[in-house]
């Protein structure tokens, strides 16, 4: 059996002739927490982007469950990538922006039991008929996380994901997010360059010079 | 604790300012109706009866829908790719491109209409390479035929003509939405089960995003094809849409005793216009309260650095896009330069006799130095009113918006913007018959044809102005006032000099409105000496053709009135590419 769910290998990238990111290594085991630390602007965020397939990348491969992943139109599947803000679709409220997370395949009525399990799960379920543009910063990411949730994927990327939230808020929701993904039993790469609330989250923690080195 | 006292006159200021101006802007129309009215001797039983009744008035009602309807949507079918394109790639001229394709909207109806009146003329473009518009057996008139439309190939003229002039709506509005949409947005809905699938991503992605920006071009492009005047006069004079019918019958309606058909004929054509028009304001208004949602966006430069070359394919829809743009005013421009000659064997002459006839003037009506000096007097004093008078309207709005009154303060935005829904042809005959028939002093005041441009123009000032204002710190306003500024200075140093790019192209914009402006001015204008350049266009296109001259003539002054419009495009875009902040 594999116990490594995400390996990025090798990934190097170049725009117009600016090293982005070169030669970046890194390995998820099934169930953990990595934390990856970095100071800003060194290239955290376009590694997550490549490693789930949103950025192709100019060198290397990405192996997500022992399979070796190809760079199409859309992202790779089952992989669940929260932005930095919450990206919450105006248009849309709290509970119809959960089911867009929501396996399309099912029928509308389950679509919507799903979307609501999801925001209970982070106890909002409450703020589910809410315009999205009256959420704070925190409920927002609550309702982000519920829209992850919903996805189902074994695998998360979270990019920063406190970062519009505010400073008392942060150390609350960080315990939480790690207890939801602890109780999902999902693995996840937590990106940040906030020391406290990588401790707070992580199993492991990487720094950025150590995934440019490891090989 | 010492409570500050203000005057009644402080605190009543605004509100009378802002009452005045809407009951000045309202005063003509609703002078005009009360006179219809009068004198059109019906009740109102009677009158629906007539409306319903009348077969010209209901044909009218059919064509105009109809027209404006399927140009708007060609419009939007042209529209939508050509913004998607301009807005997915680095190009490396796209300021200039985006300026060339917003060409036609300040285009002056009369010279768009000369524009294509030129392209479908003898020897012109369409005719050289083999579409006869007018030719019984061409596809364009069988087709016609086929769906019972007799005039089918000037009618499709017309579509196109409209469609032309609303694209660039399309791209004003979508264009910069698009391009800076932040690209989390999409990453994020592509990481989304329903990403996947081209169907979904518009369906659940783009069509929100997009709806209501595309709504309101849409809205905006049926209204200006609805209200169209010159075009429908020049491409289709055996057909009348309401603002046609309205425009010629106009010009007899509201006397006593004076042909009454013409009377009632107006009364229902604008009254139909205005409850059309009035539906179109409906949806426009649910579009803003219902569509209008803010998306995370990124800069313009940002993105630059972000986005591929175009492909070669995208670089030949734009550069297809931009010769069908530029070609009407090649049509102008070409055929100011030909004259009719029955000695070649190609059926004319390349001269500059109508160059030469134009500047030293010895034709028998009005001279083209007459007309463009006429014209440049009536912008200037539309400039002059527009422009203090929008400035006073905003600080009179930014103060009720400063007491906290902020829905009031919408209201009366609204309503000085909703003029900009009454088309160009009522306005003419709320001047004509209206004030006219209240004040007839006024039909000899020289500066009577300046009030419809004022009009006309007041409201796109004032969506320029006012956001722009409210983006101000009130700040630089207090610290002048500690400074002890006298009042000038005062509200020079608090909006003035935050404000100058604004002014310049509020002050281009009614220029080129002004200079351009048709509809009003072919009712409010009596006097031969009063004609302006738009109004010369028209008077030289209605001239006997057996004179050679006079066709090339009318593209000699829509050459110089499409120069004044370029002229003011180019400030406006230099301007806002500069500030990079007026909408």
């Amino acid at each position: 059996m594999i116990d490594t769910i995400l390996k990025i290998q090798d990934i190097s990238m170049i725009i117009d002739e600016k090293i982005i990111l070169s030669n970046c290594n890194l390995k998820l085991k099934k169930g953990e927490i990595l934390g990856l630390i970095g100071p800003s602007g060194c290239g955290k965020t376009t590694l997550l982007k490549i490693a789930c397939g949103l950025i192709q990348p100019t060198e290397g491969e990405i192996v997500v469950d022992g399979k070796i992943q190809i760079w199409t139109k859309n992202p790779f599947p089952n992989i669940t990538y929260l932005f930095q803000s919450p990206v919450l679709f105006p248009h849309l409220n709290v509970i119809e922006n959960v089911r867009l997370g929501v396996d399309k395949n099912l029928a509308k009525k389950d679509q919507i039991i799903t979307a609501m399990n999801s925001l209970e799960f982070t106890n909002i379920q409450h703020l589910a008929e809410r315009n999205v543009n009256n959420l704070s910063g925190g409920e927002a990411q609550r309702v982000a996380f519920a829209r992850a949730h919903a996805q189902q994927n074994d695998l998360m990327l979270l990019d920063e994901p406190f970062a519009s939230v505010d400073q008392e808020q942060k150390m609350n929701l960080a315990l939480e997010f790690k207890q939801w993904i602890r109780s999902l039993k999902k693995s996840a790469i937590f990106v940040t360059h906030d020391e406290q609330e990588v401790y707070a989250v992580s199993d492991r923690i990487m720094r950025w010079s150590e995934i440019q080195k490891s090989q | 604790m010492a409570t500050v006292q203000h005057s009644k006159a402080h605190i009543a200021g605004p509100y009378v300012l802002l009452s005045a101006v809407l009951f000045f802007t309202s005063l003509p129309i609703l002078l005009a109706l009360s006179q219809l009215i009068l004198i059109s001797e019906l009740t109102f039983i009677e009158f629906m009866h007539y409306m319903l009744d009348h077969s010209l008035l209901m044909a009218s009602l059919r064509f105009t829908i109809l027209q404006a309807f399927v140009s708007a949507t060609i419009a939007m079918c042209v529209g939508i790719p050509v913004a998607w394109v301009l807005s997915r790639y680095s190009w490396r001229y796209k300021s200039f491109l985006k300026s060339v394709f917003t060409l036609p909207f300040i285009t002056p109806s009369i010279v768009a209409a000369a524009g294509f009146l030129a392209l479908s003329s003898d020897q012109g473009i369409l005719q050289s390479i083999g579409i006869q518009l007018n030719s019984p057996g061409h596809w364009i008139a069988r087709f016609g035929s086929f769906i019972g439309i007799e005039d089918f190939g000037m009618i499709f003229l017309l579509i196109l003509s409209h469609a032309w002039f609303n694209i660039s709506l399309f791209i004003r509005y979508l264009e910069p939405r698009i391009t800076t949409l932040h690209p989390d947005w999409e990453m994020q809905f592509l990481l989304l089960p329903k990403g996947g699938q081209r169907y979904y991503r518009i369906r659940y992605f783009w069509l929100p995003f997009l709806g209501g920006s595309v709504l309101t071009a849409w809205l905006f492009s049926f209204f200006f094809a609805f209200t169209s005047f010159a075009m429908i006069r020049w491409l289709t004079p055996s057909r009348y849409s309401l603002e046609s019918l309205t425009g010629t019958f106009g010009q007899f309606a509201g006397i006593e005793g004076y042909r009454l058909d013409a009377t009632r004929m107006v009364l229902a054509s604008t009254l139909l216009q205005f409850f059309v028009l009035s539906f179109v304001f409906l949806l426009f208004h649910f579009q803003r309260r219902n569509m209008n949602h803010a998306y995370k966006s990124i800069s313009e430069q940002e993105l630059f650095k972000q986005q591929t070359p175009p492909p070669k394919i995208a670089k030949a829809l734009i550069c297809a896009f931009a010769g069908l743009v530029l070609l009407p005013y090649a049509s102008i421009l070409t055929s100011s330069f030909r004259i009719r000659s029955s000695t070649t064997t190609r059926g004319f002459d390349w001269s500059l006799d109508a160059w030469e006839t134009a500047i030293f003037g010895n034709f028998d009506s009005i001279s083209v130095t007459t007309a463009l000096s006429n014209s440049l007097l009536y912008a200037t004093v539309t400039i002059c009113v527009v422009l203090p008078l929008t400035l006073m309207v905003s600080l009179a709005l930014l103060e009720i918006e400063k007491r906290g009154h902020r829905k009031m303060a919408n209201f009366f935005q609204f309503m000085c913007i909703v003029p900009v829904f009454i088309s160009a042809v009522t306005l003419g005959i709320g001047i004509s018959i209206g004030l006219i028939s209240f004040a007839p002093f006024l039909i000899q005041w020289r500066f009577l044809p300046t009030i419809p441009h004022i009009f006309l123009t007041f409201p796109f000032a004032l969506r320029i102005v006012h956001p722009a204002m409210q983006r101000i710190d009130l700040r630089f306003l207090e610290q002048a006032k500690l400074l002890g500024c006298s009042f000038l200075k005062t509200y020079w140093l608090g909006f003035g000099i935050h404000l100058r790019s604004v002014f310049i192209v509020v002050i281009s914009l009614s220029f080129a409105f002004s200079m351009g402006e048709f509809g009003a001015s072919f009712l409010v204008v009596r006097f031969e000496s009063w004609t302006s350049l738009s109004l010369l266009v028209d008077t030289l296109l209605s001239r006997p053709k057996f004179d050679p001259i006079a066709y090339p003539l009318s593209m000699v002054v829509a050459t110089i009135l499409m120069f004044f419009t370029f002229i003011c495009l180019l400030i406006i875009d230099n301007v806002q590419g500069k500030s990079g902040e007026i909408q």
